[in-house]
This record gives C-alpha cells, sequence and structure tokens, in this order.
C-alpha cells in the first residue's frame, strides 16, 4: 500500500510536468524572439569578430567565456570534492589486467585515440569539438590503461601528483589568457588581436585555441583523477 | 567600467586554483597565500567602497564591467548597485572571519579544504554581482557542488548520507533554475537581467506563471522552506564547524539575495501579485518558521537545533520581504545583517565548546560551560541576542519586523515573531541550564571527535578559535547598541530594490 | 528522415524505461549507454554536431566507466 501510494505519486507529479512542459512548449512563438536576438547577431557577424568558423566555439570562448570559466571551475570543484571524499591513502597493486592479446591491441590502438583527442582539441575553432570533449577522450585513454594494464601501470606513468599537476596548469592557462586579455586589449577574457592569422587556418582566431588547450588538460586531468580515486579500493582488493 | 569588482571574483578563483600547485611544492606556505588571498579581497572592497564613497551618499553609485568588451545583450556584465554592495560586504566580512577560524580549526586535508572554501568564495561574490541569468545559474552550481563536498569532509557515514541529500536536494533545485533560464532565452532571445526585466511583462500568461513558479521553487528549495526543508538540519549537523557557518551564514543569505534579485529585478513584483504568488509564498514562509521552531524546540541535538532555528529565522525573513514595503525591507535586510552574525557566531562557538564531546547530543553537552567559561559566556550573549535581548543587535532587527507586520496589518506574522522568541527562550535555556550543570569527569569520558578532531591542544589555534568567537560577539554588541550605523546603506539599498527602472537605464545605456 | 526521427525517439523512451526498470544494475547501466548513443543521432539528425560529440563521449563513454567503478565498489561489499 505504502509503496504503491509513493508510484502514483511520482506518477501524477511526472504527468503534471510533462504536462506543464508541453503547454508552455505550446505557448512558445516559433523562434520569434530569437531572430531579432542574441543568435541572429552572433550568426550575421561571429565569424568575423572572432575568426572562429565554428560558432559554437566562438560563443564558449569568446562572447561567453566567463560562463565556460564557471563550467569548467565546477569540474574542477567537483574534482577536489571527490578526492578529498573518497582519497584512502594507499597504494593501488594490481598489476594482473586483462589478456595478452587485448594489451597488444591497445598498445597498437593509443597512439591513434591520442592523436583523435589532440585534433579535437586543436582543432575546436574549425571543425565540432573543443576543450571539453577533447579531454574527455584524453582522459579515456587514462581509464582504458587502468582496465587493460591494471591500475599499478597507469599509477607509474602518470601519478597523481602529475595529473594534478596537469589540471592546475590547464586552469592556470585559462586564467592567464583572461588576464593578458587585460593587459593588452583592456577587457577580461578578450580575444588577443596578435594571435589571430587568416581564418580556417589552424592558428588563427586569436586566443580561443590555447583556451581550448588549458580546458582540455584540466579537464583531461580532471575525470582521470576522478575515475582514478573511485577505482582506488576495489583493485587493492584483489592482491 | 571598474576592474575591482572583476578582480573580487578572481583573487578567490586564482587562489583556489593555485593552492593545489603551492602544496606540490611546499605546504607550508598554503597558509601564507590563504591570507594573502583573503586581505586582498578585503582591500579591494575597501578600495571601492572609499573612491566611491561621494556617490554613495549621493545614492547613485553603479559600477559596471563588460566581460571580453561584449556590450550587454551579446556578452556577460557584471554589475553592482547598492544592495549587492551591502551584501558584498558582509559576505566578505564573514568570509574573512570564518577562513581565520578555519586556520585554527581545519586539522586535516586543508590544501582540499581552502580550495572548496575558496571556490565558495569566488562563487558567491560572483552570484552576487553578476548581471546575467545563465552565469547566475553557473555560480549557482558551482556553489551547490563545493558546499556539498564539505558537508562530507568528515568522510564519516552520517556525513555521507548528508552530503547525497544536500546534493539531490539541491541539483534538483539548479535544474529548475537552468529550465527557467532556458525558457526565457527561448521565450525573448535574451540572457541579460536588465533586458529580460525590460520584456518579461510581454510575455504570454501561462509562462510567465511557469517561469516565475520554477525559479521560487528552486529558492525555496535552496533556502530550506516549508515542503522542502528536510535536507537542512541534517547536513548542518554533520558538517564541521566552519562549514556550518559558511552555510547558514554565506549561503542562505546569498540566496535570500538571489530571491530579491530574481523576483524584484528580473521577474518583477507585478507579475507575481497578478497571481497572488505573492500572498502564497508569505503564507509558506510564515508556516515554515512556525514549524522551524516547533521543530527545535523537540530536538535533542544541539547543531540540529540551530538548523531548524535557522529554518525559523529565513521563513520569518522571506515573509517580511514578502510584504514587499519599505519598512519591510529595512526589516527583514537587518535581519539578515544580524542573522548572519549571530548563526555564524554561534556555531564558531560551538565548535570550540564541542571539541571534547564525542556528540552533540543534550546530554553530551553537559558540562560545557564550566570548562570554557570565556567562550560559554560568548555563547549564551549570541543566544541572548537570538532571543532577542534588547541592546543586542537581535533585538533591533525583530524589532523592526515587528513594525513592519504590524504596520502591513499581518497580525499572524506578527504573532509569529513573538512566538519565535518565546520559544527560543525555552529552547536556548535548556542548554544553557545543561552547559553549566557540573559533571565529574573520569579520563575516559574525554572522548574526541574522530574525524574532525581540531588541533586546537595546540595553543595558538586555541587563540585563534576563541578570538574569532569574541569578535563575532563583539560585532553583534556593536552594531546592537549602534545600529543607526546601517541606517544609511539599508536606506540605499531598499532605494535601489524598488528603483528597477534606474538598474535598466544603467545597465542598457551606460 | 521523419520515420527515422519518430523510430529513435521510440527506441529513446524504451532504453529510458527500461535503465528504471531492471533491478540489475549492470544492465541498467547498459540501456543508459545505449540511451546515450540513440541521443547522440537524435543530436545528428538536428545537425548538431558539437552537442553530438559531447553526448557520445561523456554520455556514452565515461559516464558507462565511472558508473562501473561506481558498482564493482557496492559488490565487493563493504560500505566506508
Amino acid at each position: 500500500m505504502h509503496k504503491n501510494f509513493k508510484n502514483i505519486t511520482a506518477v501524477v507529479v511526472f504527468i503534471l510536468m510533462g504536462i506543464a512542459f508541453y503547454e508552455n512548449f505550446q505557448l512558445m512563438p516559433a523562434y520569434k524572439g530569437l531572430g531579432e536576438g542574441v543568435s541572429d547577431y552572433i550568426i550575421r557577424s561571429g565569424l568575423s569578430e572572432t575568426g572562429s568558423l565554428n560558432l559554437i566555439t566562438a560563443v564558449l570562448y569568446d562572447y561567453r567565456a566567463f560562463d565556460s570559466l564557471g563550467e569548467s571551475t565546477v569540474i574542477f570543484g567537483a574534482v577536489s570534492g571527490i578526492v578529498l571524499i573518497l582519497s584512502r591513502k594507499m597504494l593501488p597493486v594490481s598489476s594482473r589486467g586483462l589478456s595478452f592479446i587485448v594489451k597488444r591491441t591497445l598498445g597498437i590502438i593509443t597512439p591513434f585515440i591520442a592523436l583523435f583527442s589532440i585534433y579535437v582539441i586543436t582543432h575546436g575553432h574549425l571543425t565540432p569539438g573543443g576543450g571539453f570533449q577533447g579531454g574527455v577522450i584524453f582522459a579515456a585513454i587514462s581509464i582504458i590503461f587502468s582496465i587493460v594494464y591494471g591500475s599499478a601501470f597507469d599509477y607509474r606513468r602518470y601519478s597523481p601528483q602529475m595529473k594534478t599537476a596537469f589540471e592546475t596548469v590547464g586552469a592556470l592557462t585559462f586564467l592567464g589568457l583572461g588576464i593578458a586579455g587585460i593587459f593588452m586589449e583592456g577587457y577580461f577574457l578578450h580575444n588577443l588581436g596578435f594571435l589571430t592569422a587568416e581564418t580556417g587556418t589552424l592558428i588563427s582566431a586569436g586566443s580561443i585555441p590555447y583556451i581550448n588547450m588549458g580546458v582540455g588538460l584540466k579537464v583531461g586531468a580532471g575525470l582521470a583523477i576522478i575515475f582514478y580515486s573511485m577505482i582506488q579500493k576495489t583493485f587493492k582488493e584483489e592482491i | 567600467m571598474d576592474i575591482k569588482i572583476l578582480l573580487l571574483i578572481l583573487v578567490p578563483l586564482a587562489l583556489a586554483f593555485s593552492i593545489p600547485l603551492v602544496d606540490l611544492i611546499n605546504a607550508k606556505l598554503r597558509r601564507f597565500f590563504v591570507l594573502v588571498g583573503i586581505l586582498l579581497e578585503s582591500y579591494l572592497l575597501i578600495k571601492i567602497i572609499t573612491e566611491n564613497y561621494t556617490s554613495l551618499i549621493d545614492g547613485d553609485f553603479f559600477l559596471q564591467y563588460h566581460l571580453g568588451g561584449w556590450h550587454p545583450p551579446y556578452g556577460i556584465n557584471l554589475v553592482m548597485d547598492s544592495l549587492s554592495l551591502l551584501f558584498v560586504s558582509i559576505v566578505t566580512l564573514s568570509l574573512f572571519l570564518i577562513v581565520i577560524y578555519s586556520i585554527g580549526y581545519v586539522g586535516h586535508h586543508e590544501g582540499k579544504y581552502y580550495v572548496l572554501y575558496f571556490l565558495i568564495a569566488a562563487a558567491a561574490q560572483g552570484v552576487l554581482l553578476t548581471g546575467d541569468m545563465f552565469n547566475l545559474y553557473v555560480f549557482i552550481e558551482m556553489l551547490t557542488i563545493t558546499s556539498g563536498a564539505l558537508i562530507g569532509f568528515k568522510r564519516s557515514h552520517p556525513a555521507s548520507e548528508a552530503a547525497i541529500k544536500y546534493l539531490i536536494y539541491n541539483i534538483i533545485a539548479g535544474l529548475f533554475i537552468f529550465m527557467g533560464v532556458l525558457l526565457i532565452y527561448f521565450n525573448l532571445g535574451t540572457l541579460n537581467m536588465a533586458e529580460i526585466s525590460n520584456n518579461f511583462s510581454l510575455l504570454e500568461d501561462g509562462v510567465k506563471l511557469f517561469i516565475s513558479s520554477l525559479f521560487i521553487t528552486a529558492v525555496l528549495i535552496k533556502m530550506g522552506i516549508f515542503p522542502f526543508l528536510f535536507w537542512l538540519p541534517k547536513s548542518y549537523d554533520t558538517a564541521p564547524s566552519p562549514v556550518t557557518a559558511v552555510l547558514s551564514g554565506v549561503l542562505s543569505k546569498v540566496y535570500l539575495y538571489i530571491f530579491i534579485r530574481l523576483v524584484w529585478t528580473v521577474i518583477g513584483i507585478d507579475t507575481l501579485t497578478a497571481y497572488k504568488l505573492d500572498i502564497l509564498i508569505l503564507d509558506i514562509a510564515l508556516f515554515s518558521s512556525f514549524l522551524g521552531h516547533v521543530f527545535a524546540l523537540q530536538s535533542n541535538n544541539v547543531k540540529r537545533l540551530l538548523g531548524y532555528s535557522s529554518i525559523g529565522h529565513i521563513g520569518m525573513i522571506l515573509a517580511v520581504i514578502m510584504l514587499n514595503t519599505e519598512a519591510g525591507f529595512y526589516g527583514g535586510i537587518l535581519h539578515i545583517i544580524s542573522h548572519m552574525f549571530m548563526k555564524a557566531g554561534l556555531f564558531v562557538a560551538l565548535g570550540y565548546l564541542l571539541q571534547y564531546t564525542a556528540t552533540h547530543h543534550y546530554d553530551d553537552f553537559q558540562g560545557v560551560g564550566i570548562r570554557d567559561t570565556k567562550v560559554f559566556v560568548a555563547f549564551i550573549i549570541l543566544t541572548l541576542s537570538m532571543i532577542g535581548m534588547p541592546p543586542l543587535l537581535g533585538f533591533a532587527s525583530k524589532w523592526y519586523i515587528l513594525m513592519a507586520f504590524l504596520e502591513a496589518r499581518s497580525y499572524f506574522g506578527a504573532f509569529i515573531v513573538i512566538f519565535g522568541s518565546l520559544t527560543a527562550v525555552i529552547y536556548y535555556l535548556r542548554y544553557i541550564a545543561k552547559g553549566l550543570e557540573e559533571v565529574k569527569l573520569y579520563k575516559g569520558e574525554l572522548r574526541m571527535e574522530i574525524f574532525s578532531r581540531p588541533l586546537i591542544s595546540v595553543l595558538y589555534r586555541e587563540k585563534i578559535v576563541s578570538f574569532i568567537t569574541y569578535s563575532y560577539t563583539a560585532i553583534i554588541i556593536v552594531f546592537g547598541i549602534a545600529f543607526r550605523l546601517l541606517d544609511m546603506p539599508l536606506n540605499m539599498a531598499i532605494k535601489s530594490i524598488f528603483d528597477i527602472e534606474k538598474y535598466i537605464h544603467l545597465v542598457l545605456g551606460g | 528522415m521523419q520515420i527515422l526521427e519518430f523510430l529513435l525517439l521510440i527506441f529513446l523512451v524504451l532504453a529510458a524505461v527500461m535503465a528504471v526498470r531492471f533491478d540489475e544494475e549492470l544492465i541498467s547501466i547498459i540501456f543508459l549507454s545505449i540511451f546515450s548513443l540513440i541521443l547522440t543521432s537524435l543530436y545528428m539528425l538536428h545537425k548538431a554536431a558539437d552537442v553530438a560529440l559531447a553526448e557520445a563521449v561523456i554520455g556514452a563513454g565515461l559516464n558507462t566507466a565511472i558508473f562501473m567503478s561506481a558498482i564493482s565498489q557496492i559488490r565487493h561489499g563493504d560500505s566506508d
């Protein structure tokens, strides 16, 4: 009875929320406001103002770069919190890993994964992708290493101190580029003019590629740290 | 265009980013960096106030910063008017006191603690200063994640449980705010607060109602008002004392600021009165205040009791603000200030008093007052201020709230104010009496808190911790006698709440 | 194109319901990963390549790994 009551309440609340959302999306003027709003302006003059072919990157790291700084700070805070709550002072000692075939295959594939992640990060202003996505692919390498080769291998190759250093350097890169904007252009996070080149080339769009690299480092190292502090204990028990 | 208001956010942010690096180099440098950071922050604030003193007196104080050089509809802008200046000042003062207290109190994992603490500081300043809806959401999310991590700081079973509960409630609230921002962007095509408030009345009725109710529900969850109050006492109980002081002294006041900003500046109070939502919120807030005091009466855990009493006080502040009169705002904001220092001071004092007891239970409170008499006197003064004794700050704020309720002929509200004071007498006196009870101590009974055990036995730490408790008490006494000093900033803040046209004009045209 | 989108939406709802209904955590996680994959293709249909990349990488890749590690912690059966 009690469980049924709970379920029914949940379903009723869910349906009511659904109806409310449906009604509101019905009432919405079909993108009427957007036509004369911000997005139209960005589509019209985003390329000429920022030099980035990928307008989403232009919005993320130029028009609303402060939001991206905040978002990556959220990840930074989450990493600190998880390390604080989950960290235990013990070394991971699983070095068994999976079978020989898997290890060899992964050994061949890994450079390509790394190359892809570097491509996604550095071409953020030209093609889909950017710091966040590339950083996550980067973290995936570390995760695959600890699954396939055992976490001891991952620990020896990339120690937690090194990951922390990477994360901090990434965060400080973002902040440093923003402060460079104050001194060279007069505004925090203003696009650095002297770095711009012909649109469409790899080194163009001012400071956007460099911010991408900073975010990539920060996100990649941060997520690797999260995964690492979560598996730490599991593998200890396997000895 | 003033870069100092940007630096108010950037200084704690840069400090939080660089603390892990400092840790890798030499962990002893950390405290030095922390002190330099918080002093720099205070210096910036003092500089802002002294440089703009004449415009403050004239009442046309307004600072703005365009990030990345993009002007309002296209980029993000930071705005500081009198209301945010008042909140920034009191938040910075609290953060300053609590960080010095933490230097004396926190014994383990100091590096991560300061990272999270300064992220909270940066996010709180960001919420108070931003003029952009999505930016507001980002900073609220930052506040939630970092404070959730700090609630689990003790790493015990109940602490993790409380942290998870806190995170679930608050992330759902964050989701509501995100939905509201999304709907606003789809309907109006802009995220700037001034532009939204300019155009919000053009929306259709259903959309207006839905967006306002989303925002209001979210902020009510975050403040712990009646239907959503169950996460609050638990997290206040299990978090270490400085974190609880931050939670009640900074975060809940920041959420009150968000409420004022959203309702008066962005949505507009007229929208709420059109749907009779303001009366609904007033009644919910009063009922929540009533419940908070009743729960506090039956609580046997002193930190939980303070959590319930926080619910009571915040409900009262929300109700008096919802009256939408100048007297109501005067009392409300004065009580925000006084509650901020009283409650944080109480938690700070408890962190000192409860260092040798195993739990926060009523029975363990026995004999606490005899062991540390001086701090216990400070504790008693702070509780008297919570009750509302005449020469203290709590009396002044409660008096103005009572007057505002009577002026608006809301007799139920006036009853709640009196009722809160009366119940507070009962539940605080009980603890004071227990604390003064003589107890014979055996060696085995001196149990310590396992994780948050502060190294207070070191002499300088003990000095720091008790000094901060005395400074909170001093603030309460000094401002209680001279609460007229707060007259000017309060009146300025109230003026800027009601003068929305000026805000819109200055943001979009200045 | 319309039919494809409709089919994908149906599968999306099915995957979500499956992920909630199964008691076995492992199967729930696999269904969540499938959910992310369908969502990715939906984003691609609507020409939102950036979001699709993010969803594929985070939703289908990283989340699965993190959930798996969390579950292996629970399975080992000590709680602190």
